[in-house]
């Protein structure tokens, strides 16, 4: 029995790994770990753009490849065979940058090739570029010791510091699909890094170029249709629960600036059935807390005054905000927000009862939101 | 026979629980996420009413055996010399086929979530011949490593299962109402099917277990373990990928694990993961092969096949049967399903059907058979 065990675990190195006789031995120098890949439309099918973290390419940049094909799987064959590059090794993709035209086109094909690859994770982050390609966005993001792919991980440990991630994976996407027929996407905005605000007396030939975080993609089953822009976003994490700590800027009385600190929110959706048990509208209750972060206080106004003042200024932008989330749900005929969901498991059998489905009726519904700000924090001088 | 070839109701019950991870992570929790969406993870629980019935059933038929009788034997003394025969050569060629499936089904394994460039035949070969190794020897040797594997093998799982906890996501696993129910019962099918047939191939084995009290008890214990190991399997992957999306999903508990990051620090271990199956596997092919080449040997007019010391290549006591069961089951590996579609359909019509006509009419008419004759 011994001899038969210590010959079964003698077997296993050789079924697990690289290091396995069944497949090739390579050397940690020789394989190029690809971390970030782009995917665009082409009339003939896809353009694939592979990019490793900085020093991939052994001159200290990030190496940037880029190859063409009529599936996913080609165009990585050709970049394979057309690189000069070591072993292309996919299994550490750690985000999926998509380009506007191939999010317009339809992300089905993509999605499948994520669920089908043995070497990509289903998790992995999905991002599409705003009026780019993410050729382009992925050639000239960042400079030097950070390419594209340490830009991006640092949104999402951005985004992970600050409580709820935002940050939205394929895994996520492809589920929404399926269940609502809509899912968001982040979206990434294209510029020029903030580093370049050193050198403002002179003007750089070719400014150093960042990726940030700019509200959401709107996919109507699996095309993109709009956008939710980042000062909006914060409607869409209420409304999912997931908000973290963001700034808003309202304006007082006077129209003078005042920077509030979202510190919590969070939001309850209550659906209004009709006598005939068929959906009437929705009533969205949300609750947010935050701090005064920046104000001019000129001392006219008594420290309650200043707070009522702000809570109503809170409450009605989060609401506008809210309203605009929702109002474009609405005008997309997409539940993108998955209120269908949230309905579905507030009242399961009446949802479930429903003649048409939720999507159909969802322009027509009334819906109404209830805005309970709180300030829990003046910050004040003393 | 020796003693020292025997073993416990308990060593016994662990190679189930083993030998389970086999089909269970072929059809969990696709089949129950199929029928009942969400509610996939009541699936096993309602599978506990139908399975106490056969439990019942299996204890009975077990109880009603002498000291060294396993299901083979059984067989013979219900259906008389003849018929029992031609029933054990039936038995025995269902059983290589399905230890060929379970090594095909392994080999698809190991393709699909860790080397997507091989061809199954490689796989299929080395696990086919370690096989015929272990069942050169004694049964009690598979046992007793069931025995030495479960604890880690367990342990891992459950260390997953607890990882992937807190990736679930309500929304993905409610709402569930009382609709729901006939779905829920649709997708218990599954579970049914899977612990069914586990306790039917474990009967072979009973041959070299000694008469013990409680059947019953022992084998409810171990159903209800299984039940609620089935039950988190679904919640863990319904729960962090939506029903939907594990439909679509080749093998997706792998697909979770690959999603896994313990510690902010270790990752992608599926491969180690996947690299564990190869137990279960060995066990599952290993205990079908036994099973098989044990009728195939009493049917032949071997009074004695069970191991008792014989040298590992000899052929005495029709032992030259052993070999010829591997190269079957290894042929069976290598012409089933030669490609997903094909592999798919064998899995949902042909090897499925046969073992619920074995599980729920061969093995209990034999026991109906043997109760009227007044053999039992």
């Amino acid at each position: 029995m011994k001899r038969l065990l210590s010959l079964i675990l003698c077997l296993i190195p050789f079924l697990s790994g690289c290091g396995s006789i069944y497949s090739n031995y390579r050397e940690l120098e020789q394989i190029k770990v690809i971390q970030t890949m782009g995917l665009d439309y082409i009339p003939s099918g896809v353009q694939l753009t592979l990019s490793s973290a900085s020093g991939g390419s052994g001159d200290g940049n990030a190496l940037c490849l880029s190859g063409t094909g009529s599936s996913i799987s080609e165009a990585m064959e050709q970049i394979r065979n057309y690189s000069c590059e070591d072993d292309l090794f996919f299994s550490h993709i750690n985000q999926i940058i998509i380009g506007e035209d191939a999010a317009r086109s339809g992300i089905e094909k993509y999605l499948n090739f994520i669920c089908r690859s043995p070497q990509i994770r289903i998790d992995t982050p999905l991002y599409i570029v705003k009026d780019k390609t993410a050729k382009e966005t992925m050639g000239k993001v960042g400079s030097g010791t950070k390419g594209v792919s340490e830009i991006l991980q640092a949104v999402e440990t951005n985004e992970n510091q600050h409580n709820n991630s935002k940050i939205i994976s394929t895994a996520q996407v492809i589920n929404n699909l399926h269940k609502y027929g809509g899912a968001l996407i982040c979206a990434l905005e294209y510029s020029e890094a903030a580093e370049n605000a050193k050198d403002s007396g002179e003007k750089q030939d070719s400014p150093d170029m960042t990726a940030a975080l700019s509200g959401y993609g709107i996919f109507n089953g699996t095309k993109l249709c709009g956008y939710i822009d980042s000062e909006n976003a914060v409607g869409v994490d209420l409304l999912l629960n997931r908000m973290g700590i963001s700034d808003m800027v309202v304006a007082d009385d006077k129209g003078r600036p005042v920077t509030l600190e979202i510190t919590d929110g969070k939001s309850r959706i209550v659906p209004v059935w009709d006598d005939s048990g068929e959906l009437r509208g929705i009533d969205i209750f949300a609750e947010v807390s935050a701090t005064i972060m920046e104000m001019e206080d000129d001392g006219t106004k008594s420290k309650e005054e200043i707070i009522d003042m702000m809570i109503s200024k809170l409450e009605s932008e989060i609401s506008s905000r809210t309203g605009y989330v929702l109002q474009m749900s609405r005008k997309l005929q997409t539940d993108f927000l998955g209120l269908g969901g949230q309905i579905e498991l507030n009242s399961p059998k009446k949802f479930r009862a429903m003649k048409s489905e939720f999507t159909e009726i969802l322009p027509a519904l009334e819906l109404r939101i209830s805005v309970s700000g709180k300030i829990c924090h003046t910050n004040d001088k003393r | 026979m020796k003693s020292n070839y025997h073993f416990n109701r308990n060593q016994l019950l662990a190679l189930a629980s083993l030998i389970l991870l086999s089909p269970a992570m072929q059809l969990f929790p696709h089949a129950a996420a199929d029928y009942a969406h969400q509610a996939a993870p009541l699936g096993a629980p309602a599978a506990i009413p139908a399975m106490l019935i056969y439990l019942y059933f299996i204890a009975q038929f077990m109880d009603a055996r002498r000291e060294g009788e396993g299901l083979a034997e059984l067989s013979i003394r219900c259906l008389g010399d003849k018929a029992g025969r031609i029933t054990l050569f039936i038995m025995g060629a269902w059983l290589l086929l399905y230890s060929g499936f379970v090594l095909r089904v392994g080999a698809d394994r190991l393709i699909t979530t860790i080397y997507p460039y091989s061809t199954p035949g490689f796989f299929v070969i080395i696990m086919g011949l370690l096989c015929v190794i272990a069942v050169l020897g004694s049964a009690r040797t598979i046992v007793r490593i069931a025995k030495i594997i479960l604890p880690p093998v367990f342990g891992l799982i459950i260390f997953i299962l607890l990882f992937a906890m807190f990736s679930i996501s309500k929304e993905n696993l409610l709402p569930i109402t009382a609709d729901d129910a006939l779905p829920v019962l649709k997708s218990s099918l599954a579970t049914v099917y899977v612990l069914s047939g586990i306790l039917y191939f474990t009967a072979f084995f009973a041959a070299f277990t000694p008469k013990k009290e409680h059947t019953f008890r022992d084998y409810t214990i171990w159903m209800c373990a299984m039940v609620l190991f089935i039950s988190c399997l679904c919640i863990a992957v319904v729960g962090s990928f939506g029903a939907e999306l594990t439909i679509n999903l080749a093998w997706p508990f792998f697909s979770l694990v690959r999603n896994l990051v313990f510690f902010h620090s270790l990752e992608r271990i599926e491969a180690l993961v996947v690299a564990l199956w190869i137990f279960p596997d060995f066990l599952f092919v290993s205990l079908l092969m036994y099973s098989a080449q044990h009728c195939l040997r009493l049917a032949l007019g071997e009074p004695a096949p069970a191991y008792s010391g014989e040298k590992l290549f000899s052929m005495e006591k029709r032992r030259w049967v052993i070999p010829i069961c591997g190269a079957i089951t290894i042929l069976c590996g290598l012409l089933i399903g030669p490609d997903p579609i094909s592999l798919d359909f064998w899995s949902r019509r042909i090897i499925s059907v046969i073992n619920l006509i074995f599980a729920f009419l061969l093995i209990p008419g034999i026991y109906c058979y043997g109760k009227i004759k007044k053999k039992l």
